[in-house]
């Protein structure tokens, strides 16, 4: 069962799946609940604490779900509502809770609503979009998907009427000004919640509400609005968590956060880019000057952290310097290249390096926030860069080598979309059967690294000191909870290096290992020696000799 | 014990430094090998050595001795300081032995590493040397005299005994983990009642190295366990004749031991593993019997240091908050539930039953059979129940006089013995 800590997200390890994605339960080739339900047992072997579902909701799918046409029930591709609450059953029967994608700030054209509010000025629902005679309105918003939209205004001739859209022209943006849309998503949110569900990750949250002479980004009434869907969520459900997608910098996330009462979660979007851009140019720079720009977050709050999502590899947050950087290290062919971002998965763009996949899970496993992974990025899958748009890196899930990956018992042209089958990254070479039966597989790792993270709280909730060894490419700080005091080393460069750290605060503390438990020697007054493989690492407890208010007295008698 | 084998040696040679093998082609036998193993010993090793031959040199003055410095790599001159101490006319041997990685984590009083290959060099130059017996003694036993020669050999010289343990005369709560499961689990399950005391001071005979120590696997486990449990182990578990040295107090230069939980993991590991190897010795004996002792028997001493018995209550709390997933896991369902109703009781009332203790100790012999987690974490995960017991035992005896202090550890080695056929019955299901 799940545990009652009302902080339990700040120790989980989260996993993303879309549920088209990952497996096929009925064989029609796309992914479903049923098919997800005989996969617990695999999440629960791997250690995964929380699952974040893409949106199921019916769509049209011309954004992959995120044009939602009804947020009451499932996509009957999908299965059924039937489907959902075996889903959390069983998911909550192994420890495992649930989070559901929830698109707040705008629905599907398609929608009841949109289609109502889009037939007459004195449709009741007419007031649920934001309508204009004009598309000069709210001029300093910024359009967000620049290769496809060319305003955030949309003429409907059928209401003729512009309409307003932060995203596709076929995503009207909700009214938020509008009581009676407040209330209805308060309303879905209260139903899912009914059904078991452990929390929302809430989509495009900064562009809720709109005001002139702003860029209708984080306005005053979004928080409030926000705030109010906190209160009433604490009021009636315990453990519940809300997840802010807010592709900005820290300091702007922060007020989402509010005084621990927004959201208890929002994803750190700009530290992702700079992981890797550490790596890749050998240097803590970017990580560390990304930390000290980050602002204190309250107690009860925590950052999420990832390195791939379903979307492309964000450079929003990234200088116009940093992003040609980006382009040029991990995206020279165009063809790798999705709006402001790069539309590759994990393992392609580290080159299949393992030494590097490894080094970046263990960035995100131990700077403050939890985890994230993204569906098949525990064994290394690869991506497609033919497909369209995202597609490329929503491919099926790779379980084994026989037809369509296991992932369907359909014909292959019947699949939502073709499993990766190349040479280096095909389901014959990269699978989940093949990769636990090989105990160094990159899964096995990633199960044992999830394993060793879940023993130290001092990773979800420790205060985090950076190191600053004369050495630039190796990347050191302490994590520090209740007395307890990791000390965790990475080396960002493709060479060995050796590096000597200050450790004369822990003088006469003894490190260990966290995954062999092999003892270092004693830290001493003096600069403390490691020496680290290229893209090498260590997770070192700072295990200290009992002082005399903290022994027993038994220590030196004891046999 | 068995006849000696002939001089086979094949598995030792490796661990031996070209110099040994050097001076062992030019030497001639001798009949007794002394062993001080040190690392950084300066201030005590010198005196130790002196002692050791000084008392051989009054009790056994016809005898050679040979004495042999078995050091880590000190760094403080130790081996040129025994040399000057014991003068030029003793025939001694300064060795450096190999440290190996695997055995640099192994928990050790004497803090000399390399240990275990140290005593497989020494007990290599007894047998080659074809001495009757081997001496080892740790270099910074401060409490080492003359006396010390002749208590540990004579019962091998005189009255051929194949091993000689140290008995230390301890304090009342001196030893709480050797008192309250290495000695009783021991006694258990060979029917031997030895104190386990492991001070580094111990002597062999040349039949007891030869077809017992060199013929053993010298290999991981020794370098996972430490030689000191598993030698006591050994002398407990084969048919030895085992006699008990009374050395008096034991004081040494004390240096920095490991974490609380390593040292019970490693100690309380090599009986659970040898465990694996005797079972078809330990499972059919029943009750025990003492063994012979020399020297002057003394008791439990009176002084008790700084305990901290409100810590060891926490300490168990904690793990009633952080270890319960795995105690559901090792503990029989039964013992687990008496744990848990464990952590409602006050402080002071607080009572840790011994034979509750003793069901704790068996699960997790069992839990270590079965392998139903890694064994190390098993292992440790006793410490917490470790600190719960033994705060209890101080709890109800510390105001009592010290005898009652030994009757409570006597019946709690009955304990043991009466609750064997619960482990026995699990075990024979399990393998089942």
């Amino acid at each position: 069962m799940v545990s009652n800590d009302p902080f339990w997200y700040k120790d989980a390890v989260f996993y993303e799946i879309h549920v088209k994605a990952y497996a096929d339960g009925n064989g029609d080739g796309i992914g479903d609940f049923q098919g997800l339900i005989g996969k617990l047992d695999y999440l629960e072997w791997l250690g995964v604490d929380c699952i974040w579902l893409l949106p199921f909701y019916p769509s049209p799918l011309r954004d992959d779900g995120y044009d939602v046409a009804d947020f009451l029930t499932v996509a009957e591709q999908y299965g059924t509502m039937q489907d959902v609450k075996q889903l959390l059953d069983e998911a909550h029967r192994r420890g495992i809770r649930v989070i559901v994608d929830l698109v707040l700030n705008h629905t599907s054209d398609r929608h009841a609503w949109f289609q109502e509010s889009r037939q007459s000025p004195h449709s009741s629902k007419r007031g649920f979009y934001v309508w204009s005679d004009t598309d000069r309105k709210y001029g300093k918003a910024r359009i967000i998907f620049i290769d496809t939209e060319k305003s955030n205004w949309t003429w409907d001739p059928e209401a003729k009427a512009f309409y307003w859209h932060r995203f596709f022209s076929h995503q009207p943006d909700l009214n938020y000004d509008n009581p009676e849309v407040r209330q209805a998503m308060l309303d879905i949110m209260t139903f899912w919640l009914d059904q078991g569900l452990d929390g929302f990750r809430c989509d495009a949250v900064p562009y809720l509400f709109e005001r002139e002479g702003t860029i209708c980004e984080n306005l005053p009434e979004t928080h409030d609005y926000l705030k109010d869907i906190r209160r009433r969520i604490d009021a009636s459900y315990q453990g519940r968590i809300l997840l802010a997608e807010a592709n900005q910098w820290p300091t702007d996330v922060r007020p989402y956060f509010g005084d621990g009462d927004e959201f208890h979660m929002a994803f750190h979007f700009p530290l992702m880019p700079r992981l890797y851009m550490g790596v890749r140019s050998e240097t803590r720079d970017p990580i560390i000057d990304m930390f000290t720009h980050t602002p204190e977050i309250p107690p009860n709050c925590q950052w999420c952290l990832f390195l791939r999502n379903h979307d492309e590899l964000t450079l929003e947050m990234c200088s116009g310097e940093e992003r040609d950087y980006m382009y040029y290290t991990y995206a020279r062919d165009p063809s790798m290249r999705r709006n402001i971002g790069i539309g590759r998965r994990l393992a392609p763009l580290l080159e299949n390096d393992r030494r590097k996949i490894e080094l970046l899970h263990s960035l995100v496993f131990t700077l403050p926030g939890s985890p994230i992974i993204y569906y098949g990025d525990e064994i290394g899958m690869g991506d497609n860069l033919k497909l369209k748009d995202r597609d490329g890196v929503r491919t099926p899930m790779q379980w084994t080598m026989d037809r369509n990956a296991g992932f369907s018992s359909c014909d292959a042209d019947r699949l939502y979309l073709p499993v990766v089958a190349d040479a280096l990254y095909g389901y014959q070479a990269v699978n989940v059967e093949s990769q636990k039966e090989a105990p160094h597989s990159l899964l096995h790792w990633m199960k044992r690294m999830i394993a060793a993270r879940k023993q130290f709280p001092a990773f979800g909730r420790g205060a985090i000191t950076f190191l600053r060894p004369a050495n630039g490419k190796v990347l050191a700080y302490l994590r520090e909870h209740e007395g307890v005091v990791l000390l965790l080393v990475h080396n960002l460069a493709g060479s060995a290096q050796s590096v000597e750290l200050d450790l004369k605060g822990f003088a006469g503390s003894t490190p260990v290992e966290l995954l062999g438990e092999a003892r270092f020697p004693t830290v001493t007054e003096r600069p403390y020696v490691l020496t680290l493989a290229p893209y090498g690492f260590y997770w070192l407890n700072l295990m200290r000799k009992p002082a005399d208010g903290e022994s027993y007295g038994i220590e030196q008698t004891v046999l | 014990m068995d006849q000696p084998t002939p001089n086979e040696h094949p598995l030792a040679e490796p661990y031996l430094p070209e110099s040994v093998r050097e001076r062992l082609g030019q030497s001639d036998p001798t009949d007794i090998v002394v062993g001080v193993l040190t690392f950084n010993d300066g201030t005590t090793a010198p005196t130790v050595a002196k002692v050791l031959l000084d008392g051989f040199r009054r009790s056994v003055p016809e005898r050679k001795v040979l004495l042999v410095n078995c050091d880590a790599g000190s760094q403080d001159g130790t081996a040129d300081l025994i040399e000057q101490a014991v003068g030029r006319d003793a025939a001694f041997w300064p060795v450096r032995h190999p440290v190996l990685g695997s055995s640099l984590h192994v928990v050790s009083e004497s803090g000399v590493p390399g240990r275990d290959v140290a005593i497989r060099l020494l007990a290599t130059v007894t047998e080659r040397l074809t001495a009757k017996l081997c001496l080892i003694v740790d270099g910074n036993l401060k409490s080492a005299d003359q006396r010390w020669s002749e208590l540990l050999t004579s019962p091998i010289l005189d009255k051929g005994a194949d091993c000689v343990l140290p008995q230390f005369s301890r304090n009342r709560y001196e030893g709480t983990l050797t008192n309250t499961l290495l000695a009783p689990l021991t006694r258990a399950l060979y029917g031997k009642r030895l104190t386990y005391h492991q001070g580094g001071a111990y002597a062999f005979s040349d039949q007891f190295i030869r077809s017992l120590l060199l013929s053993q696997p010298w290999d991981d486990e020794i370098a996972l366990y430490g030689i000191d449990g598993w030698v006591t182990t050994l002398a407990a578990a084969e048919a030895a004749d085992v006699c008990e040295a009374m050395l008096g107090p034991r004081v040494r230069q004390a240096k920095p031991m490991a974490d609380l939980s390593t040292i019970l993991a490693q100690s309380v590991g090599c009986i659970f593993h040898m465990m694996e190897r005797y079972q078809s010795i330990w499972e059919p004996v029943k009750g025990s019997r003492m063994v012979s002792t020399i020297g002057e028997p003394a008791g439990l001493g009176e002084s008790v240091g700084a305990l901290h018995v409100e810590r060891m209550i926490h300490g168990f709390r904690q793990g009633l908050r952080d270890l319960v997933p795995i105690w559901q896991i090792v503990l029989a369902p039964d013992t687990f539930q008496q744990i848990l109703e464990l952590g409602i009781d006050e402080a002071d009332s607080f009572r840790f039953p011994s034979s509750l203790w003793v069901q704790v100790v068996y699960d997790l012999a069992l839990a270590y059979h079965d392998r139903l987690l890694h064994r190390e974490h098993l292992l440790k995960s006793l410490t917490q129940l470790y600190l719960g017991y033994t705060a209890s035992l101080i709890l109800t005896t510390r105001a009592l006089p010290v005898k009652r202090v030994e009757e409570e550890l006597e019946r709690l080695a009955v304990e043991y013995e009466t609750m064997k056929p619960y482990l026995i019955q699990r075990w024979r299901w399990s393998d089942g």
